[in-house]
This record gives structure tokens, C-alpha cells and sequence, in this order.
């Protein structure tokens, strides 16, 4: 059912400098404009997967074996400039982290860094990208606010729209919903749902209950590595594995 | 019965402590207010701008004033950027190594250096090898150095407060190291590196004995005319005038040392200020 | 991607390259300060011991003109200050920072802390002036001495000057004692200074150390005050009594001779080679107590894992 795979991850073993191993050969394929989910107890290598896949580890110490194919380029190959790397995929984190500036700059930050200066453009991206994020309306008066005095819901949406002002391909989102109320909540994933049809969304949920909700392809993930992945409704309704259904069913982790 | 004593003995070891603290802080209060009480009738606009007149027995102190300024200034202009560079690599840049440790160490011994041992210094490795004489340049390399610890310690403390996500974040985003810096860290860390700055200043302004030997003038009838010539200080005129000059009038040495601790304090309320207005402000 | 943003991304790399060179460049610039402050002090001094025996720096006599160059007077000065000095500052030093950090109200602390740091912002020679015109005569008067510049007037200018810094060194360290250890203490009906002494001092006790050590580092290397209040006599310092006559020490020494000597001459060496001791002993000072921080560190960092 998904024969257009944008990332394919072949044999990827990821592992810390105090030892620890966060992924062991995981091999995956994640498709286009589709929403994929990793889920699974904490601890099992969402996100150092996450990570990995724009390289923001690099800041860190690990070792990496392995290789991800994002289009035909492996971005762990030495000429990938890893600046642009960034820019095609995006990043979201748990925590809602606004840039200590008005809403505005955050999302014009990105570009300015790229050395886009000029105002239409940077104006355009500001509104585009608000509005697939779904805050627009409620911002479109006070851009020049600080980013602070949004509430957490809006401030994870803001957190998306400076992401997608990028234009990215590809956007990772680390439980971008753990720290917000129902409602809340419920405005990111419906904004997932359009987000979907232009980019790729690796995604991983806050619960299984998002998962289900969410995932066109549901991943399950323990101690880093992949138990079984497959369409979220087969997931769900029959899993495979025997560790797979304990997890559902809420019998483990 | 014991019970009984052991508060007894609390109140008069609190009483004890409470008076040597006392006598630590009257001290101080009567050291500044004495020194301005006696200085106040001295001080005026005449006193402030003009030329020391009579073997610096009348006259103002101008040429000591401006001095001061041209020392603080060139000594900013030296240490300001090379020490907030230093902080940037020992916050953003250094693995906590073998090298970073000697760095750390190296700066504490550097804070702790007698000042006169910096004058020393300055004679050896400006004033006569790189031959730039008794100037001010050679003057505000000497305090440059001295006033370089205290920047770096006070500019990374403030630099490692900013959260470590904003980073994150920020190099997420597509942002290289130094544009991470350069546009979220340092907005952020500014406050805390002009505390930094302003107190590493304030000791350069009133230290004496780094310029005795480097560029301070016992007396000059003009004012300096390029950073090769030698300036007054007003700690030095302060110096030279309560110990070098007989029958000094007493006011215009309670003057100077007006101007000067008025100067001093001005520069450390506005240290404090800034420290309180950067917690006010900051949303993190 | 356009042929701008070509340029861009080189631009930025170039840019990038430059500013991480220069920063890190800067970084090793305290390393590079005092090991060039090392080899110029150590480069002046050496020409001394061709000249001098030990035994002629070893003596008594400090009387340049005739070539008598006796660092002794100078060391026992600059000791019998200093001590004098720590043994004002420490006390109360200390005592202060308890009362800060541990018994005063919330707003005699805003007063106080202020107020110290006031002290320790005062320009040396701003507390030498005072010490000439103030101090100096009190002494002369209330002790019956025939001048007021003595050893005793350096000593109490000098605690003054160390005071700040062991306040503020040993008021952080006590601040940093956790809370739970004193919640613990006086919930086993200890009382608050049962607390303090055997609790939060024990606690805090090496950086106490550190910041009476750097204090007193503060007074050996202090420089105008001394040679405005003491009398600069480089008299021999033997016992107590010589805190009431006029001493020498060897911070005061270089300044107001260096700017008399003529460069390269042998008590220009001489000169160089007391500030070759001086840097030495702050070296040893500052990495003692920095050691002494260094282990505190790793003991609390094992006792909170």
C-alpha cells in the first residue's frame, strides 16, 4: 500500500557515548505524504530515531552505523550539507520552546538565516505558515507579541508553523502533543491531517490512543528495535507480535 | 535546664555575630559618606573641567578625569571583545577536556595576580619590548589583561544561563553554530555579559599600580594628544597628590577622591541595575 | 538551489570557519597571559642571581643606593601585614557571611550585601587616602606612637580590602548547602545554630576555605593602600610590637622604586624578581584553593548522584 517510500533507513544502529545502545539495525521505510508513527514505551529509540533523521545528534556524542536514504542521498554521506539536511526536515519537540522573540521573528528566523531579506516574502511565510498550522486567526493581531504570552496549545502550533515556513519535506514531530489539553490537542492532529497531503510526517504520538487515531502506518518500537510495523488499522485490530498486542491492550510497559 | 542554655547559648553567639557584622558594615557606610561630606564643598563644575593650577594645589582635576576615561575606554575596546569571545569558546565551544581545565585555572590565577605584578608585566612586555613606551596604549593593554577574568567569568556564567533548548531549537532550524549564537544566545546572555563588563571596567578605573609604570602622568599642563602620549589617571592624581605634594589643601584631596568613588559607585549601581532589570525582564 | 543561495551556503561556511578560528583563538588567551606574564617576569629576574648570591638577597639590610638588596625586611613586612590583616578579616569576614546567609532578615540581607560589595568597589587608594588623613592619626593618638604609619594601619586597610572577598566567596558556599540538610537538622530539634555549626558549616566548609584563602591572597598582592599607610620603612619585622612601627612590603616596594630605577640595572632585577615571589605565591594560593573547590565539587556531586 505504500510503494512511494520518501526515507528508507536501512540496518541504522545508533549508540551513546556512555555506552548505551538507542537503536539496533532498524530498517524501515517511511512514505510520502503519509502520517508514519513510532510508538512504543519509553526508552525504545523514538527519539534518537527522530534525531537521527536530521542529523540534530550530531550535536551530541554517538556513533552511528548504518544508512538513511532520504530521496537517493544517504545523509550521513560526508558532501551532505547538513545545514540544508535541516531545512528539508523539520523538527518539532515535546516541550513547546518559542525562541525568545515575538511570533513574527520566530517563524521568519528560519528564513532570515537562510539570508531571505525580503519583506513580501518573509510576510507571505508568516501567514502560510500560520495558517496550516491552524493559529493564524488566533494571532493574525498581534504578531509582534512575544511568543511567551501564547498559551502551550498555541505555542506547540507556533512551534510547527516556524517548522513548515521552512518548507520542509519531511517533518518529525516528537510528542508534540504531551504537554497540552484535549482541545488542544485535538487542533494539532487535525492539522496533522491536512499537513499530511504536502509533506511527510514521521510522528511520535504522546499515546497509543493518538496513535490509533492518527497513524497510516503505525510502528512498534521497544529497546530499540522494531518489533513490527504495518497500517494502523491492522496494527491495532491484529497485531502479530505478542509484545506488540500487551503494549495495545495495556498489559506491559 | 539544658534545654534552657542551649538557646541561651544561641542568643549570645547570634548576638556576637550579629555585632562583628555591625562592625564590618559601619565601617563602610562611614568610609563612603565621610569621604563625600568632606568632598561635596570641593566638587563643582570648575573643579570638574578645569586644568590643576599651582603645582596641582588649585585648579580642577579635568586632565585626571578625562584620563580615566581614555584608560576605561582603550581598555574596553581591548578586553571587552577578547573576553567575550573567551567566554563564547569556554560556553559554547570547549569539551570539558584536559585543556578547558587549564583555561579555567589559568583564568582564576589570572584574577588573582597582584595588580602591582601586572604593572610589572606591562613594563617588561609593552612599555620596553614592544617599545610602545610610557603611553596610554601600553597603559590599557596592561589593565586589558587584568580585566579580562573578570569578563569571562562573569560573560560565560551568563552565557551557560541561557537554556540549552533555545540551541537546540535554533540548530534545528537550519541554524549553523554561530548564527545560533550570534542571534538567540547572545541577545539573551547581553544583560548578564554587561554586568561583566561594567565591574571588570569599574576595577580598571580605579586601579593604580598596573600604570604606574606604564602610562600615568604625575602631571601634565595639556591634555594627551595621541594614545602614544602619557595621560593622568585619577587614582594615580589621587595617589600623588594625598603623599607626593606638600602642603596639598585638604579639600581639593577629598575632592578627587569624591570624583573618584562617586565614578566607582556610579559604575557599580549601574551593574546592579542592569542585573535587576535582566531578571525582571527575561521570560525564561 | 539557486546560484545565490550557492553563494550563500559558501559564505557561510567561509564565515563560520573565520569566527570559530578567532573564538577559539581568544579562548586560550588567559592560558597565553600568564604564561607570557611567567617568561617576562621570569626573563627580568634571572639577571639578579648572576649578579647576587642568595646569601645577599637572604639578608637583612634593603638599602638599594649601596646596593644592599635583603629581601628579608621586605618578606617579614609583607608577612607581619598580611597576618595582621587575616586575623581582622577573617573573623569578621566569616561572621558576616553567616549573619548573611544564615541569620539575618530577608531585609537587613538586601542592606547588607550591597553594602559590602560597596567596599569592595572602593579604589585602594581611595582607603589609603582615608588611612593617611583619618586612620593615621587615631592611631598615633589612641596608641601613643610616634607616627600613625605603621604595619597595624596597612593591617586593618588591608582587612577592609579582604572583607568583600571572603564575604561573598564563603556567603556563596553556605547559600549552596542544600536546604534538606538544615530542614533535616532542626527537625531533629536542633537549634538554628546547632544547625549552622555542626550542619551548614561542615557543609560548606571548603568553600570557607577557598574564600579565606583568596581573601588573604587579596591582601598579599595589595599594593597602593600599604605603601600609602605603612611608613615604608624596610625595617626587620620580629614579634607582635612590630605592628607599631613603620614596615616595608614588598607589593609597595615595587611601586615606588620601579619608577626610579633605570631599566636593565641590577636593582631593576632585583624589582622584578620580588614580583617573580609575588606571582608565585598567588599562583600557589589560587590553585590551593581551586583544588580545594575542585574536590568539594566532586564529593557533593558523589553524595547528590
Amino acid at each position: 500500500m505504500f510503494d512511494n517510500p520518501k526515507i528508507r533507513i536501512n540496518e541504522l544502529s545508533v549508540g551513546y557515548d556512555d555506552g548505551t545502545q538507542a537503536l539496533s539495525d532498524v530498517c524501515l521505510d517511511i512514505p510520502e505524504n503519509a502520517i508514519t508513527a513510532l510508538f512504543g514505551p519509553a526508552g525504545g529509540g523514538k527519539s534518537t530515531l527522530l534525531r537521527t533523521l536530521n542529523r540534530l545528534n550530531d550535536l551530541l556524542d554517538v556513533s552511528i552505523s548504518g544508512e538513511v536514504m532520504l530521496d537517493d542521498t544517504n545523509i550521513f554521506d560526508r558532501n551532505v550539507d547538513v545545514i540544508s539536511l535541516r531545512r528539508r526536515v523539520g523538527i518539532v519537540f515535546a516541550q513547546p520552546i518559542p525562541l525568545p522573540f515575538s511570533i513574527r521573528k520566530n517563524i521568519t528566523y528560519g528564513l532570515e538565516l537562510a539570508g531571505e531579506r525580503r519583506r513580501a516574502k518573509l510576510d507571505d511565510a508568516v501567514e502560510g505558515s500560520l495558517r496550516s498550522s491552524a493559529l493564524w486567526d488566533e494571532v493574525k493581531d498581534r504578531l509582534d507579541d512575544s511568543a511567551n504570552a501564547l498559551s502551550g496549545g498555541q505555542q506547540q502550533r507556533l512551534c510547527i508553523a516556524r517548522v513548515l515556513a521552512l518548507a520542509p519535506e519531511v517533518l518529525l514531530l516528537d510528542e508534540p502533543t504531551s504537554g497540552l489539553d484535549p482541545i488542544s490537542t485535538a487542533k494539532v492532529e487535525s492539522s496533522l491531517q491536512i499537513l499530511k497531503q504536502d509533506y511527510t510526517v514521521v510522528i511520535a504520538p504522546s499515546s497509543i490512543q493518538q496513535t490509533a487515531r492518527i497513524a497510516d502506518l503505525a510502528v512498534f518500537m521497544l529497546q530499540g528495535e522494531l518489533v513490527e510495523w504495518g497500517s494502523g488499522e491492522d496494527l491495532f485490530s491484529a497485531p502479530r507480535e505478542k509484545q506488540t498486542e500487551e503494549y495495545i491492550t495495556g498489559r506491559f510497559g | 535546664m539544658i534545654r534552657l542554655s542551649r538557646h541561651h547559648t544561641e542568643r549570645i553567639v547570634f548576638a556576637v555575630i550579629g555585632l562583628a557584622s555591625v562592625a564590618t558594615a559601619v565601617p563602610i557606610i562611614i568610609i563612603v559618606s565621610s569621604i563625600f561630606f568632606s568632598g561635596a564643598e570641593a566638587v563643582s563644575w570648575q573643579f570638574l573641567l578645569e586644568m590643576p593650577r599651582d603645582g596641582m594645589r588649585s585648579g580642577g582635576i579635568w586632565p585626571a578625569i578625562i584620563g580615566t576615561i581614555y584608560l576605561v575606554v582603550g581598555t574596553g575596546l581591548i578586553s571587552i571583545p577578547l573576553g567575550v569571545a573567551s567566554a563564547i569558546y569556554l560556553s559554547e565551544y570547549a569539551a570539558d577536556s584536559y585543556w578547558t581545565r587549564m583555561i579555567r585555572l589559568a583564568i582564576v590565577n589570572l584574577a588573582g595576580i597582584p595588580s602591582v605584578v601586572y604593572g610589572l608585566f606591562g613594563l617588561g612586555l609593552f612599555v620596553l619590548f614592544l617599545d610602545l613606551g610610557s603611553s596610554i596604549v601600553a597603559a590599557c593593554l596592561t589593565l586589558s589583561i587584568m580585566t579580562i577574568p573578570v569578563i569571562i567569568s562573569t560573560a560565560e556564567e551568563a552565557l551557560r544561563a541561557v537554556p540549552q533548548s533555545f540551541r537546540v531549537v535554533s540548530v534545528g532550524m537550519g541554524a549553523t553554530r554561530w548564527q545560533t549564537i550570534r542571534r538567540v544566545v547572545l541577545p539573551q546572555a547581553l544583560p548578564g555579559i554587561l554586568t561583566g563588563v561594567i565591574l571588570g571596567l569599574n576595577r580598571a578605573a580605579g586601579e593604580t599600580a598596573p600604570i604606574l609604570f606604564t602610562g600615568a602622568a604625575f602631571f601634565l599642563p595639556k591634555l594627551p594628544n595621541s594614545i602614544f602620549d602619557q595621560t593622568m589617571a585619577l587614582p594615580y592624581h589621587l595617589f600623588v597628590i594625598s603623599t607626593q605634594v606638600p602642603e596639598m589643601p585638604i579639600t581639593i584631596q577629598y575632592g578627587t577622591a569624591t570624583v573618584l568613588l562617586a565614578f566607582v559607585l556610579i559604575m557599580n549601581i549601574l551593574a546592579a541595575s542592569v542585573r535587576s532589570w535582566q531578571r525582571r525582564k527575561r521570560e525564561w | 538551489m539557486n546560484s545565490k543561495m550557492i553563494f550563500n551556503t559558501k559564505y557561510r561556511q567561509l564565515l563560520e570557519f573565520v569566527v570559530e578560528a578567532i573564538i577559539r583563538i581568544s579562548g586560550y588567551s588567559a592560558v597565553v597571559f600568564v604564561g607570557l606574564i611567567f617568561l617576562f617576569l621570569m626573563q627580568e629576574s634571572l639577571p639578579t642571581f648572576g649578579e647576587l648570591q642568595a646569601r645577599d638577597l637572604w639578608s637583612q639590610r634593603w638599602y638599594p643606593i649601596e646596593n644592599y638588596f635583603g629581601v628579608l625586611p621586605l618578606l617579614s613586612g609583607s608577612l607581619i601585614i598580611t597576618l595582621g590583616a587575616a586575623f581582622i578579616a577573617i573573623p569578621f569576614g566569616l561572621m558576616t557571611a553567616i549573619f548573611i546567609a544564615e541569620i539575618a532578615p530577608l531585609w537587613l540581607r538586601e542592606i547588607l550585601k550591597p553594602l559590602v560589595e560597596v567596599l569592595g568597589g572602593v579604589p585602594s587608594v581611595v582607603l589609603g587616602f582615608l588611612g593617611i588623613t583619618v586612620l593615621a592619626p587615631l592611631v598615633r593618638e589612641e596608641l601613643y606612637l610616634p607616627t600613625g604609619l605603621t604595619a597595624f594601619t596597612g593591617a586593618v586597610l588591608l582587612a577592609g580590602m579582604a572583607i568583600p572577598t571572603i564575604v561573598s566567596v564563603a556567603e556563596d558556599a553556605l547559600d549552596a548547602v542544600p536546604k534538606a540538610y538544615r530542614d533535616a537538622a532542626l527537625a531533629l530539634g536542633a537549634t538554628r545554630w546547632q544547625t549552622i555549626w555542626r550542619v551548614t558549616l561542615p557543609a560548606a566548609r571548603s568553600g570557607v576555605l577557598t574564600a579565606t584563602m583568596l581573601g588573604i591572597g587579596r591582601a598579599i598582592g595589595e599594593t597602593m593602600t600599604v605603601m600609602m599607610v605603612t611608613g615604608n620603612a624596610p625595617q626587620m619585622a620580629s614579634g607582635l610590637g612590630s605592628l607599631f612601627i613603620s614596615l616595608r612590603t614588598m607589593t609597595a616596594t615595587i611601586a615606588a622604586e620601579m619608577g626610579e630605577v633605570a631599566n636593565g640595572s641590577l636593582h631593576y632585577h632585583v624589582l622584578f624578581s620580588i614580583g617573580l615571589i609575588l606571582f608565585l605565591v598567588s599562583l600557589t594560593v589560587n590553585i590551593t584553593a581551586s583544588a580545594v573547590l575542585f574536590r568539594a565539587r566532586k564529593r557533593t556531586e558523589r553524595l547528590l548522584s
